[in-house]
């Protein structure tokens, strides 16, 4: 069934927890300031679009689903992710093979735009537009496409989004749905066999790997402040290797990267009301924080508040509620 | 009863209803007011029909049965291709029995018609010429000599004149016997001596892919159709349908399709009530996603705005 939502969201954490549906796993917000993002997602037959403005630069993974294609646009020319440390730049067009894990990053306000059909389905079309030869793109890969194709598809990439926020009841007509998702596949089969990809690397790909055992093994030991050295021991890797990879891919050091996600499992726990959230202190110590007043002036300027203040919030949700005015709305 | 009429059209759908025992479809591509004439004239056995229309277009005609048909072009002018095979004054189709084909003009086109039914038109093959005038499996494009063709378009003019000015000749039964006997003549002297030129094979296979493309069209007449399923259910590749498209419509698929969804939006914006929908979710329902785009394209079509359309059942 054919429908859309269009959401304004102030807090990251709901803006995180929407991305999930989207196949992201996690969300580092790294710029400061109040967050505001706003995200319209549309579901056609079997194809689904999105489009994300944020305000405030972050980190976030990707875990493209194991029977889908994810297809990443600029729009409207304005600063798009950096998914994989690859800057895209205006009329190409990225894609993701199904189960790839990916980190996008921003370093300021940001837009982008998204497609994620079913593998499958990209397959038979393409085969019947194509022929045999068609081929699902599967590793990441940035497609340039200045050709009418590309920008047929960025343009209803718009206007279906546009429509999802202006005149959502468009939208809800299966006919309605059906051209907007013929006319997008049609484009995007177009791009993926005539525009030329750009090619990956041995190199590319080997780091591409790198970051995503990083990020698992940060995954499982996030409770521990990890040396350095430890982490590329761990990765088989070389320390300048590592700090490489984590410049290219995350915009920043590795230390740097540990100590944020640190900080936001402290931000979460704190925030869950769970039993173990007692202290802030306890929790701080938990996550390899032993200074606590450096700790606490750090968080305060990650999040805008002290731990105490996320605490109290967490033991009582009833009252979080009144005092954070959310503005999330559901069309 | 010998009879006639010459009618004029200004509704492309009027025009080709009036279009004998064939069953048509005529999609308008150019820009301009439509303006088109057939004289029908009904002679005892034979049948025959001049047409005109103005605009460049798209007709998709589909034969009916029980008579050979043949059809030229009267008058030389912009390109006129029948299955992809340009017409001209001085070449003659025959047609096959109840297949259907594409005709496509890039301006004014005119162009005459003329049939028998198939018992005659083999007896009198035979009883003129000696030959075998029976329909054939597959249309052929005849090319006879100079002097017959003249002879041909000589006559089938002048009785189209007859009918303007002198419809009582054509309705004498005496009068129409004698020109009938005269066309007929004429028309076996073109396809006796005619050299026959065969459909080359890549043109029929075009052709039968463009009849599969019609087909799918045929099914679905009042929904939009698209691309990608298209060429899944009907198993011809985009590249491969857009030769043929090319070749026989003179323009892409996708731009037919977007042709044909045009005016499918037009007849929704007719039909609807002017408080029950938008001009915006109609055309969203189409297909038209880019609303200004739409709007431009729709005005150099129709020569009005969609939204004065909407509710407007005139025409």
């Amino acid at each position: 069934m054919p429908g859309s939502v269009t959401s304004v969201f102030s807090e990251a954490e709901d803006f995180a927890a929407a991305l999930r549906e989207e196949g992201g796993l996690g969300l580092l917000i790294t710029g400061r300031g109040q967050f505001r993002a706003r995200l319209t997602q549309v579901k056609l037959h079997c194809l689904r679009l999105s489009a994300a403005e944020e305000q405030l630069s972050r980190i976030a993974f990707v875990a493209v689903p194991a029977d889908l294609i994810l297809v990443s646009l600029p729009i409207d020319g304005r600063p798009a992710p950096i998914w994989g440390g690859v800057r895209m730049r205006a009329g190409e067009i990225m894609t993701f093979g199904p189960g790839q894990r990916v980190h996008a990053r921003t370093d300021g306000p940001s837009r982008s735009g998204a497609i994620w059909l079913p593998a499958q389905d990209l397959a038979r079309y393409g085969r019947a537009l194509i022929g045999a030869t068609f081929a699902v793109p599967s590793p990441a890969r940035s497609w340039r496409s200045q050709s009418a194709a590309g920008r047929e598809l960025r343009q209803l990439h718009r206007a279906g989004t546009r429509m999802a926020e202006s005149r959502p009841e468009t939208l809800v007509g299966a006919e309605a749905a059906h051209g907007l998702e013929q006319q997008l596949i049609h484009a995007l089969v177009e791009c993926l066999s005539a525009g030329s990809a750009v090619e990956v690397t041995a190199g590319a790909r080997r780091h591409q790997d790198i970051v995503v055992r990083f990020e698992g093994l940060l995954e499982a030991q996030l409770e521990r402040n990890l040396p350095i050295g430890e982490i590329s021991a761990a990765l088989g890797v070389s320390e300048r290797t590592l700090r490489g990879v984590c410049a290219e891919h995350l915009g920043m050091s590795p230390t740097s990267y540990l100590r944020l996600r640190r900080m936001h499992s402290v931000h979460d726990t704190l925030r869950s009301g769970a039993p173990e959230a007692a202290s802030v202190s306890e929790v701080a110590r938990r996550y390899g924080f032993g200074h606590l007043g450096r700790f606490s002036a750090d968080y305060r300027a990650l999040f805008g508040e002290l731990p105490s203040a996320t605490l109290r919030r967490g033991l009582h949700p009833e009252m979080a509620h009144l005092v954070l005015r959310r503005s999330r709305s559901r069309v | 009863m010998p009879s006639s009429a010459v009618r004029t059209f200004t509704d492309s759908d009027d025009y080709t209803s009036a279009i004998r025992n064939t069953r048509a479809e005529l999609t308008v591509i150019g820009r301009g007011h439509f303006t088109a004439s057939v004289t029908r004239i009904d002679l005892h056995r034979l049948w025959m029909q001049r047409f005109s229309d103005n605009l460049p277009r798209v007709a998709h005609s589909a034969a009916g049965t029980g008579r050979a048909v043949i059809s030229f072009r009267t008058e030389p002018g912009p390109s006129l291709l029948w299955s992809g095979v340009e017409m001209q004054p001085t070449n003659i189709i025959r047609h096959s029995e109840g297949k259907s084909s594409f005709q496509h003009s890039s301006g004014s086109a005119c162009w005459g018609a003329m049939s028998l039914p198939v018992e005659d038109m083999v007896s009198v093959g035979a009883a003129i010429a000696g030959v075998d005038l029976a329909p054939p499996r597959d249309a052929l494009i005849v090319t006879p000599s100079p002097a017959a063709t003249a002879k041909l378009q000589r006559l089938h003019a002048a009785a189209g004149q007859l009918a303007e000015d002198a419809p009582a000749v054509i309705a004498h039964p005496e009068a129409a016997r004698g020109l009938e006997q005269a066309l007929i003549e004429a028309m076996v002297g073109c396809l006796g001596e005619g050299e026959v030129r065969e459909d080359r094979s890549a043109l029929r296979h075009h052709a039968m892919i463009l009849r599969r493309f019609r087909r799918a069209v045929e099914e679905n007449p009042d929904q939009a159709l698209y691309i990608p399923a298209l060429c899944t259910s009907i198993g011809v590749a985009d590249r491969t349908l857009r030769v043929c498209c090319q070749e026989q419509l003179g323009m892409s698929p996708k731009r037919y399709l977007l042709l044909r969804r045009m005016h499918l939006a037009r007849r929704a914006l007719r039909e609807s009530a002017p408080t029950a929908a938008t001009v915006t979710e109609i055309a969203a329902q189409y297909g038209f996603w880019q609303f200004g785009r739409f709007a431009g394209e729709y005005k150099s079509l129709f020569g009005e705005l969609p939204s004065a359309t909407l509710g407007d059942p005139r025409e």
